[in-house]
């Protein structure tokens, strides 16, 4: 028992004196003659204090200012109180108990049943006391766990983010072709990602379609490796059938993406999928590998397919030189890299600037 | 307190077993809280107040005189101040001169015994 303390208010000596009789063995008793004093002992010692035993009759002053005060003060929640009262009228106990009383003590008491009352009183409160700290605990303990929880999917997000990367640098270091610098493919696709959700919100991308559409941009040529290096590295023009067999990229792309279904939520990898197999189809239905028109083409693969076609021109190919920034914009938009959506082609447009300062940004870093 | 003067207070209508028993039978507790007793003013409080027709304050006064006797057994006279009680709180003062003579005699009866105490 962690509550020790018994406050007797009673305005007669003499009736705090038996009570204090009764309960002196059990507890350490406080005593109050009237309502100010109960009131103090109770705001110094609200912890501390297992029940109240309240004279209904304080001289001047009914025991209901205490009752009262007691429920303001939010004591009562935690303190039980029973009145002590000559009274025999059921108004009486009506008005205590509608105060909040946990029980009445008639007088003249019989000292086993006072002891009997308060003892149930305080543990039934004892209980509740207790049972409201454990669920405050269990609440804590839930917030912890939640927050625990949301770190692990944090941090599964995380590897399989850099699990892609991995995947990226090998593509990188085993064939030039793909990126120097998949970063700058992920930071152009979010700059126009950002841009279409701004704009366009019938697309309807959130904060969370942004940044995965950025993030799975590099993995759009990935069937490349299935490709015969012969063709991949072809130093010349490639003949129809080794064009046609060039583009089951976007298909192969796919059966490898097959492959990671497991390591991937189900929504980056239905966007994986559209990424991959999707980045060659053109607005005017002229692209690869189904020839879809417009919007058939997904949100995803139409923003990473002007990535792809800019960040191709800036790059160095086996087969062509870089071409200056300001140059692949204006390919870009002059259609030379096939034909897309109007609502893109503005996006682009209003993502200039902020894509041509990405490499200076990297420059500057590296000084 | 020898057996002699708890027979005259059983006389004078105290249940001294029962006063005991709230008491944890501590007997010495029970002489103080008598000694205490002699010196209370609720009596002559509500004599006064009855004469100033006071009632609500000899409401008070008979109420705690009557808890007190109560815990401390005096039966007698705590039925006798119980029936002022009742009177003064549905405020029908008739009768209550005769009531209050009742009262004075149990308490008077009390003293005479209580004189040995203390």
């Amino acid at each position: 028992m962690n509550r020790q303390k018994i406050l007797v208010v009673d305005d007669v000596e003499s009736n705090r004196l038996i009570l204090a009789e009764i309960f002196c063995e059990d507890y350490q008793v406080l005593e109050a003659a009237d309502t100010k004093t109960a009131l103090q002992i109770l705001e110094k010692d609200t912890d501390n204090i297992a029940v109240v035993l309240l004279d209904w009759h304080l001289s001047g002053e009914d025991g209901g200012k205490v009752l009262e005060s007691m429920r303001k003060k939010g004591w009562m929640d935690h303190i039980p109180t029973l009145v002590v009262t000559a009274e025999q009228s059921i108004e009486t106990e009506r008005k205590c108990i509608g105060l909040g009383a946990a029980d009445m003590i008639r007088k003249p008491f019989d000292k086993d049943v006072v002891r009997k009352r308060v003892e149930n009183n305080v543990s039934l409160y004892e209980h509740k006391n207790h049972m409201e700290e454990k669920v405050q605990e269990q609440n804590q303990l839930l917030r912890n766990q939640y927050s625990v929880m949301k770190a692990q999917a944090e941090k599964i997000k995380k590897s399989s983010q850099q699990m892609i990367d991995i995947i990226c640098n090998i593509l990188e270091h085993h064939y030039p072709e793909f990126d120097e610098k998949p970063q700058a493919v992920r930071e152009i696709s979010r700059i126009i990602g950002r841009k279409v959700q701004a704009h366009y919100p019938e697309y309807k991308l959130s904060d969370e379609d942004v940044e995965s559409i950025a993030e799975l941009a590099s993995l759009r040529d990935i069937g490349k490796l299935l490709i015969s290096d012969h063709v991949l590295f072809k130093p010349a023009k490639l003949t129809k059938e080794e064009r046609e067999y060039m583009k089951s990229h976007t298909t192969k792309g796919c059966e490898i993406m097959g492959m990671m279904k497991s390591i991937q939520s189900p929504e980056h990898h239905k966007r994986s999928m559209e990424i991959c197999r999707y980045h060659h189809e053109r607005y005017d239905g002229k692209g690869y590998p189904e020839g879809l028109k417009g919007d058939e083409i997904p949100i995803s693969a139409q923003i990473v397919s002007v990535v792809d076609a800019y960040h191709a021109l800036i790059s160095e190919r086996i087969y062509k030189r870089a071409y200056s920034k300001e140059d692949a914009y204006y390919m870009v938009l002059g259609g030379e890299c096939g034909i897309f959506s109007p609502k893109i082609m503005e996006c682009f447009r209003m993502s200039r600037k902020e894509i041509e300062e990405i490499g200076s940004k990297e420059r500057k870093g590296k000084v | 307190m020898n057996q002699e003067i708890k027979e005259q207070l059983s006389a004078a209508g105290m249940n001294m077993e029962g006063a005991l028993s709230r008491l944890m039978n501590n007997e010495m507790l029970l002489e103080r809280l008598l000694i205490k007793f002699k010196a209370d003013t609720n009596i002559a409080g509500l004599e006064k107040a009855l004469e100033e027709q006071q009632y609500e304050e000899a409401f008070h006064f008979a109420h705690t005189l009557k808890g007190v006797a109560g815990n401390l057994g005096l039966e007698k006279l705590m039925d006798a101040v119980g029936i002022v009680v009742e009177k003064l709180r549905s405020q029908t003062h008739e009768g209550i001169e005769g009531d209050m003579e009742v009262v004075r005699e149990a308490y008077a009866q009390l003293m005479e015994v209580l004189k040995q105490v203390g």
